[in-house]
């Protein structure tokens, strides 16, 4: 079994209730990870990147991102092109789940190296499916740590 | 998955190509899947495409690839279609023997999408890749759409 607790799993999402149900269909196979919570762009990119533009992580942790691309303030396409463009966080995975479904965003955020792009189904139950589905994949990938 | 998506592997073991597409027809059934023995095949298929073809030829392809392969390693068929305009919104994922963390944070660093390690144990195999066919099969998920004259 791998060991998943040096991983984080960072999710950019406004609604406090769509986190809720992403976390507690995560946790089945991540019990060990953190789920983190960012509300806006802004607060993932100031996580990564200080003021001088300098990226600071920490040392041990490796990293997945889930971007809710319609998430206000800083555009989450904006995230996704400065993750991707900088030479350390571009390792990060990057997961698209958002309720846009828009076959030019789509292409567009695979232009920039988003990993999967996955739009929010709109019934509670098969968003919770969704999300355990995805669980178990993530639970059989290998990240990196990213200096 | 939609039926007009293509799983494309990269895999030289017969063995592990058929457990990988037996166990990817559990779970999407739907899409075509087709077998490369070796890195220069794949890259002969994918920069050989008409990526000017007709929107009504435009499919969508997903790349499972191995490392270790004759001809061309996969960790330079991934450089090679992440330097190429059209092709690097390609979704690729590593499908092979080596964890090693250097290795790992390589294909990362070239931009696959995800990196798995393949299980020693059988069952465990089987299950990881059920794993993948169902997060592939997800009613909801979206993947570009590359111009193809192989239709």
């Amino acid at each position: 079994m791998k060991m998943l607790e040096d991983t984080a799993i960072l999710i950019m999402e406004d609604s406090e209730d769509h986190f809720q149900l992403i976390k507690n269909n995560l946790l089945p196979t991540h019990t060990d990870s953190d789920i983190i919570q960012f509300k806006n762009g802004r607060d993932v990119l100031d996580f990564f990147f200080k003021a001088n533009g300098e990226v600071c992580f920490e040392d041990r942790k490796k990293y997945i991102l889930m971007l809710d691309i319609s998430t206000s303030q800083v555009n989450g396409i904006e995230v996704l092109k400065k993750i991707k463009r900088d030479v350390q966080t571009k390792k990060i995975p990057v997961i698209i789940l958002t309720e846009t479904d828009d076959p030019d965003t789509v292409e567009q955020c695979y232009s920039f190296g988003c990993s999967t792009y996955i739009v929010k189904p709109e019934e509670y139950q098969d968003f919770e499916e969704t999300i355990q589905k995805v669980g178990h994949f993530l639970s059989v990938v290998e990240t990196t740590l990213i200096q | 998955m939609k039926k007009d998506t293509v799983i494309l592997i990269a895999e030289d073991d017969s063995g592990h190509f058929q457990l990988i597409k037996k166990n990817l027809w559990l779970t999407c059934v739907d899409s075509e899947i087709i077998q490369f023995k070796n890195g220069q095949d794949v890259l002969d298929f994918l920069f050989d495409m008409d990526t000017n073809a007709a929107d009504e030829d435009m499919k969508q392809y997903i790349l499972l690839l191995d490392i270790r392969m004759p001809k061309v390693d996969g960790m330079e068929v991934l450089r090679k279609i992440k330097e190429d305009e059209k092709l690097r919104r390609i979704p690729v994922i590593m499908l092979t023997t080596t964890g090693e963390p250097n290795t790992i944070k390589q294909c990362y660093a070239l931009g696959c999408s995800f990196y798995m390690v393949k299980p020693v144990d059988y069952a465990l195999f089987m299950e990881a890749v059920q794993n993948l066919g169902k997060y592939l099969s997800l009613e909801t998920i979206r993947l570009p759409f590359i111009k193809s004259n192989c239709a």
